[in-house]
């Protein structure tokens, strides 16, 4: 019974974060906003934190242009689903821009992606704890934004102030292609384990049959 | 209060079936989800998973649309609000039942 009850529970989480694993989508940003990033850090002459920011935004072309293909893929692959009208991105985006335009207005030192940031290793770390033990890997995102502010601080920290935006953008980029994969992978063995019941008793039937 | 077998009497036959429970689940966590992703789920083939559809429509349990993306005929499927209080009661039951088995002690023979 409880194999069973398991079983529908791995179902329901499948179904509940169908799009969250979808996770090529995920790394293929990771691994654009690090190349992009890292690639403007390593050739500028003198990189900015603005130019890190350009260079940040740059990095979306290559994603917009390979969403489609991307799509085309999980559904053709793994089906279609419409979320729960429960779900809210808007009220995320709201939070968001609400949190980091107060944190901007309260403290206007604050340098430009900060809050942004912050949001990102908040969210990562609540990702971990609510799909703890599956997407415990979520933490690593947490980890390079923690290192990113250690290494930018403005007191004993180790970079110029000038690279601090840019090195953040590539930490996270570079945490976000394994976690992209490893969201993917999960949602490939999930597949795997929900169906695994119906495979056994169909090779069960066949032995049988036999 | 009842006991666990009245519990397990009590529990719809459309629903408790495991495949049909498996897709009832797949659909409470969603909107809706297309056939591709309710086979991938529960790994059932197309007949099987078709027919179950079938008798969970005419159950009043889910409701089917079919539609095209592109030139791509696509089928939905959605939980009805009867399916989702048919599911949430069952859940109920069968927690109960749990309950009531974990509560069960085993007769002494002399």
């Amino acid at each position: 019974m409880d194999q069973h009850r398991l079983r529908l529970d791995r179902i329901r989480l499948l179904s509940a974060r169908f799009h969250e694993l979808q996770g090529l989508r995920v790394a293929l940003a990771g691994a654009s906003m690090a190349l992009v990033v890292g690639g403007y850090l390593i050739a500028a002459p003198r990189p900015t934190n603005n130019g890190a920011m350009v260079a940040m935004l740059v990095s979306f072309v290559p994603v917009v242009a390979g969403m489609p293909r991307l799509n085309r893929y999980y559904a053709t692959t793994f089906g279609r689903q419409v979320w729960s009208p429960s779900r809210k991105p808007w009220l995320f985006l709201g939070v968001y821009i609400v949190v980091s335009s107060s944190l901007n207005t309260w403290i206007p030192s604050i340098p430009a992606g900060t809050p942004t940031m912050a949001i990102v290793a908040l969210a990562s770390l609540w990702v971990a704890i609510r799909d703890w033990p599956w997407r415990g890997y979520y933490l690593g995102a947490t980890a390079a934004v923690v290192i990113g502010f250690t290494v930018s601080a403005p007191v004993g920290g180790l970079l110029a102030p000038n690279m601090t935006l840019g090195t953040m953008f590539l930490l996270l980029g570079t945490s976000m292609v394994p976690i992209g994969l490893l969201d993917h992978l999960l949602l490939v063995k999930l597949m795997k384990e929900a169906r695994a019941p119906e495979a056994a008793s169909a090779a069960s039937r066949i032995g049988g049959d036999g | 209060m009842p006991t666990p077998f009245e519990h397990l009497a009590s529990f719809d036959r459309l629903v408790h079936e495991p495949s049909r429970l498996a897709i009832l689940t797949a659909l409470s966590a969603c909107e809706k989800a297309d056939f591709v992703f309710l086979r991938n789920v529960t790994g059932l083939t197309k007949g099987n998973l078709s027919s179950h559809l079938v008798k969970l429509e005419q159950g009043g349990l889910v409701a089917i649309e079919k539609t095209f993306e592109g030139k791509q005929p696509i089928t939905y499927i959605a939980l009805t609000r009867e399916g989702r209080d048919v599911l949430k009661s069952y859940w109920k039951r069968f927690d109960k039942l749990r309950e009531g088995v974990r509560r069960l002690k085993p007769l002494r023979t002399v």
